[in-house]
């Protein structure tokens, strides 16, 4: 379905994406996890055809991605879009008479439950309002491949529940390629099936979210023993605390002997070790 | 849950719980992924990945378009496999743990006997 065959995008003499070779095909929820600047948003960009790859190719269905050829079953809004000045209800309207694929009322579902004002102008929204017309408007299409980048920036600790529990029904009712790019990791980690971790313009990692569950854990107890013990392990990163350590490993889980303790790691722990890397002495 | 296990073995294990405290009886419907998911707000993924584990292991069965449902045996098949872990793993961690406190064999049981007379 999505094939990035050694995409490389640079701008000036900056790597924006060095050299991704990256495939999907199943339906599911995708998490694409990356610092920032790291090129989650370059990506995105560069699916939808928004923007050119300065070398390698984009297919799309078989066909490949170009400014020219922008992919009909790729949805995309780029975060901001100024020129959107019409009030939340017309823009609503737009979307649904230019795409087949708009669900109108599962649009103004969203409106409702986000209590977001359908008469207001998209300049007079609040930030974190704006944000919620473009994942509205970005969500609502049930076309095959949706892009969401920071869905929820600006969002309170409520609207951004209540985002996830609409992604996922959104999913469930039309199972399809939803990408899905935030930095508010442990609370995207309750929907998403699948992780794409990127660091400076390279796929680090792509795996489904049931493998952190088992396989990211901390081993934490005296020096010597953790050390020994995890020696063959594959050790992600670990923190020194006088006599004590905490290793961080990726692999297979172990049974740990009396006196180190073993943690399973969280999304967001797990991204912050692997994309950090460095051990905090 | 806890933070020491993975959240899909900590799922098995109140779903066989239920099982063996007779919440579920044999070829009674368990709850749905879905339910799962949102009951213990939990990533669906990792509800699938426990019931389907739990499947593999014999304890449930697929119905077609109904659910997951108890299998034969299942209560059994998971009283068995607790007993040998507290015979074997957590009556060791018990040891240990009274070695390190300084109380006797003959002592715990002693205290084993008022706390059942408790319980009576």
């Amino acid at each position: 379905m999505i094939d990035f065959q050694n995409v490389t995008k640079s701008y000036g003499g900056t790597m924006a994406i060095d050299n991704i070779r990256l495939s999907i095909s199943e339906p599911g929820i995708y998490c694409l996890l990356g610092k920032n600047g790291a090129g989650k948003t370059t990506l995105m960009k560069l699916l939808a055809g928004h923007i050119v790859a300065t070398d390698g190719r984009i297919m799309v269905e078989g066909k490949e991605v170009s400014p020219g050829h922008m992919p009909e079953s790729v949805n995309f809004i780029e975060s901001n879009s100024e020129q959107f000045n019409m009030k939340v209800s017309a823009l609503i309207d737009t979307a649904a008479s230019l795409q087949d694929e708009f669900d109108r009322d599962f649009a103004l579902e969203m409106v409702r439950r986000f209590d977001l004002n359908p008469s207001k102008r998209y300049k007079q929204l609040s930030f974190g309002m704006k944000t919620m017309l473009t994942t509205i408007l970005t969500l609502a299409n049930n076309s095959r491949v949706v892009l969401l980048d920071e869905p929820v920036l600006g969002f309170d600790a409520i609207m951004r529940d209540q985002f996830n529990t609409l992604l996922l029904e959104s999913y469930q009712a039309h199972p399809r390629i939803i990408i899905v790019s935030t930095h508010l990791i442990d609370e995207i980690a309750k929907v998403i099936e699948k992780l794409i971790i990127i660091n400076n313009g390279k796929i680090l990692l792509q795996t489904g979210i049931e493998d952190i569950d088992e396989k990211a854990y901390t081993l934490t107890g005296p020096k010597d023993a953790v050390l020994r013990l995890t020696k063959n392990l594959n050790c992600i990163g670990s923190t020194a605390i006088g006599s004590m350590v905490a290793v961080h490993i990726y692999g297979d889980r172990i049974t740990p002997p009396e006196g180190i303790a073993i943690d399973r790691m969280t999304l967001q722990d797990f991204f912050i070790r692997i994309v950090g890397g460095k051990s905090h002495e | 849950m806890n933070d020491a296990q993975p959240v899909f073995q900590q799922i098995m294990e109140r779903i066989e719980s239920d099982v063996i405290t007779g919440v579920y009886k044999t070829d009674d419907l368990i709850i749905s992924t879905t339910q799962i998911s949102k009951l213990y707000s939990v990533n669906p993924t990792t509800a699938v990945k426990a019931v389907s584990k739990l499947t593999d292991a014999g304890i449930l069965y697929k119905r077609r378009g109904i659910g997951m449902c108890v299998a034969e045996g299942a209560r059994e098949m998971i009283t068995k496999r607790r007993k040998d872990t507290f015979l074997n793993e957590t009556l060791e961690a018990i040891l240990r743990e009274t070695k390190t406190l300084g109380i006797s064999i003959p002592e715990l049981i002693e205290i084993l006997k008022e706390k059942e007379k408790e319980h009576d």
